[in-house]
C-alpha cells in the first residue's frame, strides 16, 4: 500500500523503501513517533532562538551573538530530515543543556548574556577573538583561539589553547590557570583572560 | 569656562564643610519624587538637563550617584553645578561620593589635569580633600543609593553609616569597596573583579540578605557603562549611567508615588531617545527583560 513520507509528505509507491524526494526510511508502520520527535527537535530548535532573542534585549548587540546564532542555529535545518529517521532507535532522552552566562567583559552589554552551548551541532566548542571561532568575544585580552569547551560521556570539559593570557577557573577563593583538560562542574565560574568571566550553567 | 578661579575655591571650601557636618550615610529620605543620576563624568549638560527637572518642580528631591569627573571634558564645570546645587538646597540634592572623587583615578583619567590647565595645583589639594570627607551613600524612598555596591562582607546600613571620614583612597577596605564592586545577580557569593586587587563582583545572596535584612526596596548605583540603565534582581538592583563618553544613551530615573520613569537620552543632542514608564522597578525588569 502506498506510504505517505512522514518529512515531506511525498506520497511514495508500496514497493520503495525510502522517500523517493527526500530520502527519509520507511516508517514501519504508520506511527506517531516520528512526529512526535520532530516536534520536540522543533522545540528545542526553537528554544534556541528564542534564547538568543532574549539576550539579544539590548538594541545594540555584540559580536558574539550575532556570529555564533546563524551559525549555531542554521546548519540544524538540513540536519533534521537525516535524524528523524535514526532517533526513533536511540532513546529519546531529554539531554541537558548547556550555557554560558557572561559575568564580566569588556563590552558592557555582554554582561548578563545566555549563550547555549550547542554540543550536538559543534562537539567541540571553540572560544576566541578571531571570527573562526564558535564562540567569538570580542575581547582584545583573548587569544584568536583562547580555548576548548567538548562534551564527552556527558561531561563538559574546559582546555586553554596556549593563549596568551590563559583559562582560569575559580576554586572559591581565587582564579587558578587551567593547565590541562579540566572538567566543568555545573556553576563553574571561568575567567577567560584578563577581563572575561563566564559562568558555567548545565540545565 | 564661566568660574573663576576664586569663586570656584570658595565654592570647594563650603561644601567641604558641608560634607563634612554630614553622615556618612544620608537620609533616610523619603520624597514624593525624586530623581537619580548616575556617573556623569564631566557631563555637564547632562547635569543641568537633570537639574532643570529639579528646579522646575517636576521632581522634589535630586541624587548623584558619583563619578563627576574624569573621562569627559567638564569635570570642573560639571563639579561647580552640582555643588551649587547641593548649597542651595542641602536637604533635597544628595551627593555622593564614586570612585572617580580620589586622586586614585584622577591621576590617569584626567580630572587632575584638567584642573592644572584651569587653576593650579592648590585648587586640585582643595578638591581632593573634598572628595576624601564625601557621603558613601544614602537611603532615598528606602532606596540604598551607593555608587559601587555594598562590600562582600556588609550586612547592615550601620556598616556604611560608621565607615570614617576623612579617607583619601579611600583606604578602609569596605569604604574602598562601596566605590568599587558591582552587583551581579548570576553568582551567590562574591568573585573577585577583574577592576582590581580588592574589589569584588557581590552575588545574589549578599545582595538580598542585605535589602531584606535592612527592609529596603533595592539598591540603586552607577559605575557600570550601560546603556542608560541594567536591572538585576528583578529590578531590586538598578544601574543608572548617564554619562556621554560611552556614546550610548544617558539615563536618568524618576521615581513618583504611582510609578516610575526612566529616560533613555541621546548623550550628545539630550534629545529623548526613549522613555519607559511602569508601576515600579519590577515591571520595568519585566518589560525590559522580554
Amino acid at each position: 500500500m502506498p506510504w505517505k513520507c512522514p518529512v515531506c509528505g511525498t506520497e511514495n509507491d508500496d514497493n520503495v523503501l525510502y522517500c523517493t524526494n527526500c530520502g527519509a526510511k520507511r516508517p514501519e508502520q504508520v506511527s506517531p513517533q516520528p512526529e512526535s520527535v520532530s516536534a520536540q527537535q522543533q522545540s528545542n530548535t526553537s528554544a534556541i532562538a528564542q534564547q538568543v532573542q532574549e539576550q539579544s534585549q539590548q538594541p545594540e548587540q555584540s559580536l558574539p551573538q550575532q556570529q555564533s546564532t546563524p551559525e549555531q542555529s542554521a546548519p540544524k535545518q538540513p540536519e533534521q530530515n537525516a535524524q528523524q529517521v535514526v532517533v526513533p532507535q536511540q532513546p529519546v532522552s531529554v539531554s541537558n543543556r548547556y550555557y554560558i552566562i557572561f559575568i564580566a567583559s569588556p563590552v558592557e552589554s555582554l554582561i548578563k548574556t545566555k549563550l547555549p552551548l550547542d554540543f550536538e551541532t559543534f562537539p567541540n566548542i571553540s572560544i576566541g577573538r578571531s571570527p573562526e571561532n564558535v564562540i567569538v568575544i570580542p575581547d582584545p585580552a583573548i587569544s584568536r583561539k583562547h580555548a576548548l569547551i567538548s562534551l564527552e560521556n556527558n561531561e563538559v570539559f574546559i582546555e586553554d589553547l596556549n593563549s596568551t593570557n590563559g583559562t582560569w577557573l575559580y576554586d572559591g577563593k581565587q582564579f587558578q590557570p587551567i593547565k590541562s583538560k579540566t572538567k566543568l562542574d555545573n556553576n563553574a565560574v571561568i575567567k577567560l583572560g584578563n577581563s572575561t568571566i563566564v559562568k558555567f550553567v548545565k540545565e | 569656562m564661566t568660574v573663576s578661579l576664586n569663586e570656584f575655591s570658595k565654592l570647594i571650601n563650603i561644601a567641604t564643610d558641608v560634607f563634612s557636618n554630614q553622615s556618612s550615610l544620608l537620609g533616610p529620605y523619603d520624597f514624593d519624587s525624586v530623581a537619580f543620576v548616575g556617573d556623569t563624568h564631566g557631563a555637564d549638560h547632562i547635569t543641568k538637563y537633570a537639574l532643570k527637572l529639579f528646579e522646575s518642580g517636576e521632581v522634589e528631591g535630586i541624587v548623584f550617584l558619583g563619578d563627576y569627573v574624569d573621562r569627559g571634558p567638564n569635570g570642573v564645570e560639571n563639579l561647580e553645578a552640582i555643588l551649587n546645587a547641593l548649597l542651595s538646597a542641602k536637604d533635597k540634592v544628595i551627593v555622593i561620593r564614586g570612585n572617580h572623587e580620589s586622586p586614585l583615578t584622577n591621576l590617569y583619567y584626567g580630572f587632575y589635569k584638567e584642573v592644572l590647565k584651569k587653576f593650579n595645583e592648590t585648587v586640585y589639594e582643595d578638591i581632593k580633600n573634598m572628595f576624601s570627607v564625601m557621603p558613601y551613600g544614602a537611603v532615598v524612598n528606602n532606596y540604598l543609593c551607593v555608587h559601587g555596591a555594598i562590600s562582600i562582607n556588609m550586612t547592615s546600613l550601620d556598616e556604611i553609616k560608621n565607615l570614617i571620614r576623612p579617607d583619601e583612597g579611600p583606604n578602609d577596605p569596605e569604604a574602598f569597596q562601596v566605590l568599587w564592586n558591582d552587583p551581579r545577580d548570576m553568582i551567590d557569593g562574591y568573585i573577585p573583579s577583574v577592576r582590581g586587587d580588592g574589589i569584588y563582583y557581590v552575588g545574589r545572596d549578599i545582595l538580598e540578605k542585605f535589602i531584606e535584612g535592612n527592609k529596603l526596596k533595592g539598591i540603586i548605583r552607577g559605575h557600570e557603562a550601560v546603556d542608560g540603565f541594567k536591572l538585576f534582581l528583578n529590578g531590586k538592583v538598578v544601574t543608572v549611567f548617564s554619562s556621554a563618553y560611552h556614546g550610548q544613551s544617558a539615563g536618568i530615573l524618576e521615581m513618583f508615588k504611582e510609578g516610575i520613569k526612566m529616560l533613555y537620552l541621546d548623550p550628545t543632542t539630550l534629545q529623548k531617545r526613549g522613555e519607559i514608564e511602569t508601576k515600579n522597578l519590577l515591571e520595568a525588569y519585566k518589560s525590559i527583560s522580554l
